[in-house]
């Protein structure tokens, strides 16, 4: 072959490979394509209410002008959610892209009337990607959620993303729901899921204008509220603060988390910070009717001290950190017993601890389990914390003698 | 035809990722829908057939004496009769094998990266560089392997040892729940492919010197790739828990969309499936050599070469056809295990047979 | 449409192809290869036209839903 010839079919082949690579048959060119940070589903006159919320690119670079906002909100309503994604485009000009997405939020209403429905398409879509955390909407629509105007972070799903992680691993009770989590618990029938609740508190009109943060204190802000029950993929309650709280250690989603305990002696309160916590459930079985023991061990400081005992003296140390495991006690307890009672939905998994050591047995009990759960189980929790630290000083500062 | 000779490492790295190919994503999905957790168990069953399957493979193989395999057949069975055997297998297991690669490649590509590309295009492509690579020789092919062998092996470590941290070992109890009866239901899959079709290593059981040292290869393969997929589904059904892994239909490549670390090294899956574009690569090839060398010696012709692009062609045509919805789909996979087999245990089994009959009778 | 464009990629191939082999002076091989060829031009060319094809694996799976059946109730 000539040198010509070679270096011509060389140059087509290079050409060809070249055109072969960019893919252009499914293109989605950068500036075509609006990336949705977040998602809110509400249901409104029967139908779904679509709310998407996409970052202005324009807005995340140097040159911005402090005029626009750096967020957008689109929603469309429709049957479905997939056509109410479609749909937007008639008010956007881009297509939703949503592999990005970081959080979903859902009204109240449709998590009471079952959530198997609206997320069939977030599970079955190729683009959305199984990262993203799941919360219910309280007391107002997912769509104020996404138009609020939030203070720390340019872009508001941003700043609920980050803040739902941070709470997760410093407040036990908040616990972030992952949609693989979701999808584990949705197919296993010993447990049940279980979502965050997000509210806005203050004036929410003012909130979602950039007055919120002009200023020092915001008009409105959100918050994390407390753990919903799911039974099957309805929420049939909410728990307060101290039952989620148990909720998280049973389910061993503490990874730091603190709590006030009142002194033995007095009407002051010392804050235990526990730092570690892991919990076994236990399950047996006696005289045919279910039992679980819940160990649980913490390591544990003492983070703030109101009390007037003297921590330097062993004895107070370990009545400390005998009261310290009464009330974590109770708290677990009462946790357990008070969903155990009310709802009948196992959110702890103790059906998935029989399931697996008992796997016959579970197996009679499967069908019934709400009502085993609600009637039969007995539960026992044990308790073995134990207080290490108290930190830079020993006892509150004080005149010396 | 002399230089179409491979080594013994790059017959291994080329078994191993023809193994790895199609089977490698559906895995876990497969499995789990009939056995749940102890899908892993299956494929324990599936390498104790497949290690005595491999004892009447290296039987043929040491009857073989040097004989290349299609030739084989024609002094076994004599002349009319080997060549309508061979006809018939090459144009009934290979050949159709190709086509339903081929689409279960597109199928992939276009339910989870491109869902608007016809699937001509994809067809096109994949058939475009099979054609191409085995136009140029079997020992291309080797040397290839050799080389991508190790990219695969470091993007499988980059895709599933992050997955480890996320490993919860509860999703793998109560093993044994409902007995060995679905553990061995759900191994006839696997075992239909990738393992069965190792019948058609013996086409190249005389690149080695001694039938032994293919033997030892195949085993050394088979092993390796099977211990590959107990640690991948292992991993994947602990990270993602049972119930999830049979829903979803690609589930390999879901658990590799959930690994997120410190928000920064998350979102690479895409990186992962080139794992499976290389092995589906490597399993074409080896299919479109084994139809193209059975049909030219069917026909007597003097180079596989020239039938390359034909048999191409109408493999594009049957993978379009193959099945038309999902449900067909799932249909074909069922029944596969039972088609395969006739060509993969019944068929090595009558060979290894006559063949000993031809031997004791020659004596 | 695609359909032809493909098939005229692959006709190209082929004449490349058979260049070579009448240099080479290959009849069987040619014949052979030629007779394939055509199969799949007519497949191809059928397609076009919007002919259904049946799929092998339709009959295949006739024929074996018996041993399913089987099969799956002897491991239910």
């Amino acid at each position: 072959m000539s040198g010509c010839k070679r270096i011509g079919l060389a140059f087509t082949a290079f050409i060809l490979m070249a055109s072969l690579l960019t893919g252009c048959w499914n293109r989605r060119e950068l500036n075509a394509i609006s990336v949705v940070l977040a998602m809110g589903i509400d249901w409104v006159d029967e139908q779904y209410q679509l709310t998407v919320q996409v970052s202005d690119p324009s807005q995340m670079s140097i040159n911005r002008s402090g005029e626009r906002s750096p967020a957008i909100i689109f929603s469309e309503r429709a049957p479905t959610i997939f056509e109410a994604l479609r749909k937007i485009t008639t008010k956007a000009s881009r297509r939703m892209y949503l592999s990005h997405m970081r959080i979903v939020i859902i009204n109240e209403k449709i998590a009471e009337r079952g959530l198997r429905n609206p997320l069939d398409f977030l599970f079955r879509d190729h683009e959305v990607r199984p990262d993203f955390f799941m919360a219910v909407a309280k007391g107002c629509d997912a769509k104020d959620i996404l138009a609020f105007v939030t203070p720390m972070e340019v872009l508001p799903a941003i700043d609920l993303y980050k803040s739902l992680k941070v709470s997760e691993s410093s407040w036990a009770p908040t616990s972030a729901v992952n949609v693989v989590d979701m999808m584990q618990k949705v197919t296993k029938d010993g447990i049940e899921p279980v979502l965050t609740g997000i509210t806005l508190i203050g004036n929410r009109n003012k909130g979602m204008k950039i007055d919120n943060v002009k200023q020092p204190k915001a008009y409105a802000e959100y918050k994390y509220t407390g753990i919903g029950v799911l039974l099957d993929d309805r929420i049939v309650g909410w728990l307060g603060e101290s039952d989620s709280k148990g909720y998280s250690y049973v389910s061993n989603n503490v990874r730091s988390t603190v709590g006030h305990v009142r002194c033995p002696n007095g009407r002051d309160n010392f804050v235990v910070e526990i730092y570690k916590s892991h919990a076994e459930i236990i399950p047996s079985i006696k005289d045919g009717k279910p039992h679980v023991k819940v160990k649980m061990k913490s390591d544990a400081n003492i983070g703030e001290y109101h009390c007037s005992a003297d921590l330097g003296d062993e004895k107070v140390f370990s009545q400390m950190q005998q009261v310290a495991r009464e009330e974590q006690r109770t708290t677990l307890e009462h946790s357990i017993r008070h969903v155990q009672r009310k709802y009948g939905a196992d959110i702890y998994g103790f059906g998935e601890a029989f399931h697996r050591k008992y796997p016959r047995q579970w197996n009679k009990w499967k069908k019934q389990w709400p009502e085993i759960f609600k009637n039969d189980l007995q539960v026992e929790v044990v308790i073995t914390t134990e207080l290490h630290k108290t930190g830079k000083i020993l006892n509150t500062i004080h005149k010396q003698p | 035809m002399d230089n179409e000779k491979l080594t013994i490492r790059q017959m291994t790295m080329w078994f191993i990722l023809y193994q790895l190919g199609s089977a490698f994503l559906v895995l876990p999905s497969n499995l789990a829908s009939i056995a749940k957790q102890d899908a892993w168990i299956s494929l324990c069953v599936v390498l104790t057939v497949q290690l005595l399957m491999i004892m009447v493979y290296g039987g043929i193989a040491k009857q073989l004496h040097g004989v290349p395999f299609e030739q084989y057949l024609q002094t076994l069975l004599g002349q009319w009769l080997g060549r309508l055997f061979l006809l018939l297998f090459t144009l009934m297991y290979p050949f159709l094998i190709l086509s339903l690669v081929l689409r279960d490649l597109a199928d992939y590509i276009t339910t989870l990266i491109l869902p608007e590309t016809p699937m001509s295009a994809i067809f096109v492509l994949m058939l475009g560089v099979v054609i191409y690579v085995v136009y140029c020789g079997v020992t291309t092919i080797g040397r290839a392997a050799e080389v991508l062998f190790f990219l695969v092996m470091g993007l499988l470590a980059l895709g599933y040892v992050p997955l480890i941290p996320k490993m919860n070992l509860d999703n793998l109890l109560p093993v044994f729940e409902f007995g060995w009866k679905p553990v061995v239901h759900a191994s006839f899959t696997t075992m239909a492919f990738p393992y069965i079709e190792s019948i058609l290593f013996l086409y190249f059981a005389t690149h080695t010197k001694k039938p032994q040292e293919w033997r030892r290869l195949v085993i050394k393969s088979s092993l390796f790739s099977g211990s590959l997929f107990m640690c991948v589904t292992v991993i994947v059904i602990s990270v993602l828990s049972q119930g999830v892994v049979s829903t979803v239909g690609f589930s390999s490549y879901f658990a590799v969309r959930t690994i997120s670390f410190s928000d920064f090294f998350e979102r690479f899956e895409i990186a992962v499936s080139v794992i499976w574009f290389i092995a589906i690569f490597f399993r074409m090839s080896l299919l479109m050599y084994v139809s193209a060398k059975g049909l030219s010696t069917v026909f007597k012709m003097k180079d596989y070469r020239s039938l390359l692009i034909p048999i191409g062609l109408i493999a594009y045509v049957i993978a379009g056809t193959v099945w038309p919805n999902t449900a067909a789909l799932f249909t074909t996979f069922r029944i596969w295990p039972f088609y395969a087999m006739i060509f993969g245990i019944i068929c090595p089994i009558l060979i290894w047979i006559a063949g000993q009959i031809r031997q004791s009778v020659s004596n | 449409m695609d359909h032809l464009i493909i098939l005229l990629i692959f006709l190209a191939g082929a004449f490349m192809e058979y260049r070579v082999l009448m240099k080479k002076r290959q009849v069987r091989d040619i014949v052979v290869s030629a007779c394939f060829l055509s199969v799949g031009v007519a497949l191809v060319l059928l397609r076009q036209l919007q002919v259904n094809l049946p799929s092998p694996m339709m009959g295949i799976n006739v024929l074996f839903k018996p041993i399913d059946l089987f099969m799956s109730r002897l491991l239910k």
